[in-house]
Order: structure tokens, then sequence, then C-alpha cells
């Protein structure tokens, strides 16, 4: 029962870091209609920037600010330099341009860090464990993270849903014309969704440091997970990606954790050591291939 | 195109073994990448998972090694069924929705089975494993160099000669049209999703060959030629030679090879100036480097 | 008597809570030339989408020479002998004037699609392609590429490629769009010698070419079909003049 609570908090956690990437890449998709490889090398530079910095200076803090700051800078940049070209052009090309700057990112990093993975020290005060009740514990960091996570999301569903930022921004997904009518300017809609996009990623990024190891790559992995959720959730529903991105994160969770478990009772150890891994690796693309049967526009599409 | 074919077939006259064997590693690239080219040309299909195919060829070699079976009559035929299969499971599957999503999925998948093998003990694991000695074609040894080359030389030029023939047939037609624009195809009575996934398997099985020649070539397998970013690469080749002619994707991974020779004379990173080279010839050099080239020598190319 | 051509009866469609086709019935005789007309926006271009089967109807049913065709795709609906053309020009631009018209020609010949043999050996094919050129006089621009072509060409081609299909309906959406005066005429007169091969149902503004060529009007307003009949009948209708045109008098 505790490792059930403590697995399914994990969980938890693991899908709303998923969500924060996710987020940005299905906004991104909605109101430009572009496709962006690179998102996930934001999330990395998100993260190495943290570490970095917190190893410079001694504080956690400060990395994560910078790390956030300078992943919606280097938002706001990719988005002038390079992204704003790719509106106008086939898939191809954005995939093209967007899987260069991948390479670009993957090297630069490999090259500055020198290809050995970094570790993230916990910040101060959220070491440990809190015991939530009689022989329970729970990493206070990941509970703060999920914590966080979760504010971060209901901020943006408060920004998209109540605000005239927000309307703007749901008016150029939908009618790009009309935003353009009443007189604004819908390539800084798309600047500023793409930079947001970036930060949340960059946010992501930096969260998942202390939990994961930092190293070139982990960029992708989280890129493949997140196409994986816009699918199941139905492309440009931001309220789909959420919940897929929560799907996502318990499926994979549970899976790793409840797979060896499940085949101890019918196999061997020896086959269960080796084969359990692989197998709970692959549930989540099992999961979207049953979406895709069942409704291949995705579980939330309207 | 001929005068490179007759380059490529003078070129064991005169070059060392390791300059030959470069050759050889462009023409197996080039192979897969002209199938990703075809699915893109002939039928509009962006797919970001070859790289399932390319290493479903390559290990195939590999478990055949492991059940003794070495000759190329036999265990060839036998790789090309097994990655029709999975590329007619993976086709039906992203098939299901158009578009974007269709590049998603197929990443996705590709995925899925890096995973999948990549987690095999008796593959190897995540180190691969050497074949020692390549396989023998009814019964002759292809282990030098000259007379391997000399077999991939014949393959290429078949492959690029069903390709032309495809592409000039009826279906093949209609494909073009289908990339151009499905509705319209809707309208003249063609049923696009069939089409589109005989161009698919037909794309998979191109690419299979050249992992099974490239897992002789090298005389290894290992999770590499499944990983993510060989799709990548060879979405690079094909837009590097241009997605106009059936053999772009052949002058794609010479310039992509040659790059690397460049580059990586200066630094082990050179990854670090191929992206930003990506990048600024998806923007400024639309249709690649090679029609350049070959308004540059006056010669024409299907 | 056999049944006509085209029926289409009860046919309602709304996009989110929007009605944009309601309870829409109508007959396409053999050998007429139908007109649907009606002010912007009210659902011409969605009835057209519904009959070739691009959209799907929320109720109602379409049949094409007595069989019901409503739950088929387009692809199978062009097979039972329907085509359309396109308001926006939609030719492919990179292939020929010969190989749009050819492939027109194989997508009728479905499924049996060939692999192997070169489209352009297949004469029997070539020739009927040919043929379809022809008659919009598009033959000796055969090699050319689309994309060289001017607009009214290219018109020329869309109703082309429509005819190599074989038609027993034809639905033609607004075909002289963009296209200059004297071009207009002969792709009105094109458009009219085209009777004898199929039914005609002809999406169209220039009230000029709709009483050059049509033999029934029908008007369709908001979404409702409020009139049909001949062309002379259906202008003197005050519902009609009045919902169409307001109180000017633009004919």
């Amino acid at each position: 029962m505790v490792f059930f609570l403590e697995q399914l908090l994990n969980g938890l956690n693991y899908g709303l870091l998923l969500f924060l990437i996710a987020a940005g890449l299905s906004l991104v998709f909605g109101v430009m209609h572009l496709i962006n490889l690179a998102h996930g090398s934001l999330f990395m530079v998100g993260a190495f920037v943290t570490v970095g910095v917190a190893g410079w200076s001694g504080s956690f803090w400060l990395g994560a600010l910078v790390g956030v700051v300078a992943t919606f800078l280097a938002g706001l940049l990719i988005e002038r330099l390079i992204v704003r070209s790719l509106y106008a052009r086939s898939h191809l090309d954005q995939v093209l341009a967007t899987f260069g700057l991948i390479l670009f990112f993957n090297e630069l990093l490999r090259w500055l860090s020198g290809g050995t993975p970094l570790f993230s020290p916990t910040p101060d005060g959220f070491g440990g464990a809190i015991e939530f009740f009689d022989g329970f514990f729970y990493s206070r960091y990941r509970l703060a993270v999920t914590v966080a996570s979760l504010v971060v999301a209901a901020g943006l569903w408060f920004v998209l849903a109540k605000t005239r930022a927000g309307m703007l921004v749901r008016a150029s997904a939908s009618d790009p014309e009309m935003v353009r009518h009443i007189g604004f300017d819908v390539r800084l809609v798309g600047a500023m969704v793409f930079a947001a996009g970036a930060a949340l990623a960059g946010l992501a990024g930096v969260m998942s440091g202390p939990l994961v190891s930092v190293e070139v790559g982990m960029g992708e992995q989280v890129l493949i997970i997140a196409f994986v959720i816009v699918v199941v959730g139905g492309m440009g529903s931001i309220q789909g990606t959420f919940w897929a991105s929560l799907a996502i994160g318990l499926v994979d969770t549970l899976g790793r954790a409840y797979t060896p478990v499940l085949m101890g009772g019918f196999f061997e150890p020896r086959t269960v050591a080796s084969v359990a891994p692989s197998l709970s690796a692959v549930l989540i693309y099992v999961l979207m291939a049953a979406v895709l049967i069942a409704r291949p526009q995705g579980l939330f599409a309207r | 195109m001929l005068l490179l074919f007759l380059l490529l077939a003078v070129a064991p006259l005169g070059l060392e073994a390791y300059l030959l064997g470069e050759l050889t590693r462009v023409m197996i690239y080039g192979m897969a990448a002209c199938a990703v080219g075809f699915a893109i040309r002939h039928g509009g299909l962006v797919s970001f998972g070859h790289a399932a195919f390319f290493g479903m060829g390559a290990y195939c070699v590999l478990m055949a090694r492991n059940a003794g079976y070495q000759d190329a009559l036999l265990v060839w035929p036998l790789a090309l069924l097994a990655v029709a299969v999975l590329a007619l499971v993976i086709g039906l599957l992203s098939l299901r929705t158009g578009g974007v999503a269709f590049i998603m999925i197929t990443l996705g998948f590709a995925q899925m089975v890096y995973f999948i093998i990549s987690g095999s003990q008796s593959l190897g694991a995540a180190d691969g494993l050497p074949l020692f000695g390549r396989d023998t074609l009814a019964g002759l040894s292809l282990d030098a160099i000259h007379g391997f080359h000399y077999l991939v030389l014949v393959a290429l030029g078949l492959v690029l000669f069903v390709m032309v023939c495809l592409s000039r047939s009826p279906a093949g037609l209609a494909l073009r049209g289908i990339a151009h624009d499905e509705r319209r195809m809707k309208a003249l009575g063609y049923a696009p999703k069939r089409l589109q996934l005989a161009a698919f398997v037909f794309s998979a099985v191109v690419t299979g060959f050249a992992g099974v020649l490239a897992a002789n070539f090298y005389q290894f397998v290992g999770p590499a030629y499944l990983h993510w970013i060989v799709s990548g690469e060879l979405l690079v080749m094909v837009a590097l030679g241009g997605i106009a002619s059936l053999s772009g994707g052949l002058f794609g991974a010479l310039i992509l090879v040659l790059f690397e020779a460049i580059f990586s004379e200066y630094t082990t990173y050179w990854r670090i100036f191929l992206g930003p080279a990506v990048i600024l010839s998806v923007l400024y050099l639309h249709k690649g480097v090679h029609p350049a080239v070959e308004r540059l020598l006056g010669g024409r190319d299907d | 008597m056999t049944e006509a051509p085209l029926v289409v009866r009860d046919l309602s469609k709304s996009f989110g809570g929007l009605n944009v086709t309601r309870s829409v019935s109508l007959d396409l005789k053999p050998g007429e030339i139908h007109a649907l007309i009606g002010p912007n926006g009210a659902g011409k271009s969605t009835l057209i989408n519904l009959i070739a089967g691009e959209l799907r109807p929320d109720s109602g049913a379409i049949r094409l020479n007595g069989v019901d065709v409503t739950g088929l795709h387009s692809e199978q609906r062009v097979r039972s002998g329907l085509a359309r053309s396109f308001q926006v020009s939609s030719v492919l631009k990179d292939f020929t004037v010969l190989e749009n018209a050819l492939l027109a020609v194989v997508g009728r010949r479905q499924p049996a699609l060939n692999w192997w043999r070169s489209t352009l050996s297949d004469t029997q094919g070539v020739e009927e392609a040919m043929a379809a050129l022809e008659k919009v006089g598009l033959a000796r621009r055969a090699n050319a590429k689309v994309a060289t072509l001017s607009y009214g060409e290219r018109r020329h081609l869309e109703l082309a490629m429509a005819l190599a299909l074989k038609p027993k309906v034809l639905l033609l959406d607004e075909p002289m769009a963009g296209v200059g005066t004297e071009e207009g005429h002969e792709l009105t007169e094109l458009v009219s010698n085209l009777r004898t091969d199929c039914a005609i149902l002809l999406v169209e503004h220039d009230m000029d070419v709709v009483f050059a060529l049509a033999d029934r009007v029908s008007v369709l307003v908001e979404g409702r079909m409020i009139a049909t009949g001949a062309p002379a009948e259906v202008r003197e209708m005050e519902s009609v003049q009045h919902a169409y045109f307001g109180t000017e008098d633009v004919w």
C-alpha cells in the first residue's frame, strides 16, 4: 500500500513535469502549426544552465532563476532567427531545421560539459523526506516539484481561459485573420507563445535536474514522450495534453514498478529481470497504438 | 547521375581500402536516404522512424548469425520480409491520422523498437555484438572490400532502377499526386491511404536492405543503428541532396560524409557545424545542393 | 422510368450548432444543367462538399443512379459516376497537362492499378486522356507543365479532368471564377455542350452565365432551398427577389 502510494505520487510528479514540456509543444503547434523538434533541447538547456550556475554560485535558486530566464531568451532568439521563417514552410522543412538545432545544442553541451553526466544538488531545505502518516515517507523535493507544477499548470489554464492575452492566443489558433483585423500582430503572439513554451520546458528542466542525471540526450527522451502525449491527447488541445500527460506519467511509472511484480507470478526471476525493463519501457507506445486504433484523432480532440 | 555511377565503378581500381570503404558507406546510406525521399516524393510521407527499419535489417543479419545462417541468398530475403511486416504494422497505425501526427507517431514507434531490441540480452543489449566476417553470397566470400563494394554498387543500381519504374507507373504518378494534394486525388477516385501504405512499406524495405548491407559493412550490429538520430540524418541527406530527384539521397549522403571528413579534422565535435549548416540549407537552399550542382554540370536527372 | 442520376433528400448538416444545410432536397434530371445560386454564405459549397462526399451529412440521403451513396467516401462516389471540379483551380502544378488528364483516366479505372509499366506506355489510357483534352481544346498543350498555363487554360484542364472520369453526374463549382470575358464565353459554350454527356449541377455567381446555361435553377438561402424552377420563373418569384436581392433590383 505504501509502495503503491509512493509510485502513484511519483507518476503524478512525472506526468506534471511532462505536461510542462508537452504544453509548449502543443500550443506552438496549435497557434503556429509548427512542429518543433528542438523543444526538448530547451528542457536540456534549462537543466544544464541550472547545474552550471548553481555549481558556480553555490545557490540552486539563482541557478533556477537563470535557467528559466535563459530558456525564455533562447526561445525568443530562436523564434526570431530561425523559427519565424518556418511558419509558412512545409512540415519537412520545420523538422529539418529544428533537427539542426538539436544537433547544435547537443554538441555544444557535450563540448562544454565534457560529455559526462552531471548531478544537480537538491536545493537547501528540500532534502530528505517528510512523513505523511505512520510509516509513509515521501521525498520533500518531489512533493515540492509536484505542487509547483500544479501551480504552474493552473496558472497556464487561468491565463489561457480568463485573460485577454489568453483569448488572443486562442483566437490566433482558430482564426488568425480575425486577430489581424482587430489590430493585433499575430507574429508577436506567435513569438510570445514560442518563448513562453520554451520557458515552460526550461522550467521542467530546472526542476528535473535534481531528480535525474543531467546529460546530453535527455531532451530527446522527453521530446519523444511529449510527442506521444500530443498524439494521445489530440493535436492542439491543451486540455487533452494535460490529461494525456498524467495518463502517460502514471502508466510509465506504475508500469515500471509493477511489471516485474506481475511477471514474477508467471515467469522465472531470470526471465523477469531480462524482459521486464524493456517491456515496461514500451508500455506508453502500446498505449499510443491503442489510442490510434480506437480514436485516431486523439482522446480529447474536438 | 551516370557520372557518379561511373566514378563508383572505377573507384576500386585506384583507391586504398579505407577511402573505398568510405565510398561504400556513402552508397549504403545513400540507398536508405533515397528510400526515405521516395516516401516523401511519392505519398507525401515524412517518416521520422526509418531508423527502425534500418536497424531491423541489421539486427536480422545478427539474428540469422546467432541461429547459424550466413548466406545472403537465404538471410537477406528473410530480413527484408521481416522489415516489410514491421513496416506494415507501423504504417497501418501511423496512417490512421494524417499530416504532422505521422512524423510524431513514426518517431514514437521507432523508439519502441529501439527499446525492445536494445533490451534483449541475446542481441547484445546496449553494447551490440560483432559479426566476425560478412555474409557469403552463394558460398562466395564478401570479406574483401573490393568485392563488397561492387555488390553494393549493383544493389544500389537495382534499387534505383526499381524506383524509376515505380515512379513512372500509374501508381507512382498517383502517389506523386497524393503528395501534392490528397483531397484532389480523392476527387479523382483514388484511395490515398492504401497507396501510401504500399509506398511506405516499399520505402521501409529498401531502408532495411541498406541496414542489412550496413551490418555487413561494419561487421558489427548495435543499438546505434536504431537510434532516432539515424532517422534524422537520413532526412538531412534527403534535404541536402534535394527532394525533387530520386537519387537526391545519394548525393546527400556524399555531401554529409564529405562534411564529416572535412570538419572532423578540426574537432571531434564536428556536429556543432552540421546543425547550423542544415538550418542554413533549409532556410536558403530551398531545393538542396544537388540540383545546384546538376545545373552547374549541365546534366539532367530524373 | 429509372430514377434521376442524382437525388438528394432532406440533407442536413450543422457545424457546432450552426445549421449550414437545412433539409435540402434536389433532383438532377438526365442531360440537364441545374444551376445552384444563392448569396454568399448560403451554404452552396457545403452542399457541394456533402454531395461529393467530403463532408458527412447529419441526416438525409444521397442517391446516384438509384444507388444510395450516403455512406460512401468521396473516392468511392467517383467510381459510382460522380465527378467534381474545384472552386480554386487545384490541378497539380508540377505535372504536365497530359499527366493530369492521365491521373483522372487511371483514377476511374481503379483499383486495378499498375505499379510497374510506365504510365505513358499505356496507349489506351493516353488516348482517352487526349480525347478529354481535345474536348476542351487543350490537346496541343498536352506536354506543357501546368505551371506554365494561363489561368483560363487551367480551368479548361479542370474540366478535362472531370470529363476523363466519364461521370454521369458532374458538379461544377464556379467553373468561370476569375477568367476574362472572352474565356468566359468559351467556357460557357464548352459547358453547354457537355449536357449530352452528363447531368450537371452548376454553382455560379454570374447571372448571365446562369441564364445562358441553366435548364433549371435552385435558390439556396441560409441553408434552405427556397425555390426551384425554370430560370424565368424563378426570377419572377417574390420570395427569391426578397431573400436573395433584398429590395434592390439587380436583374
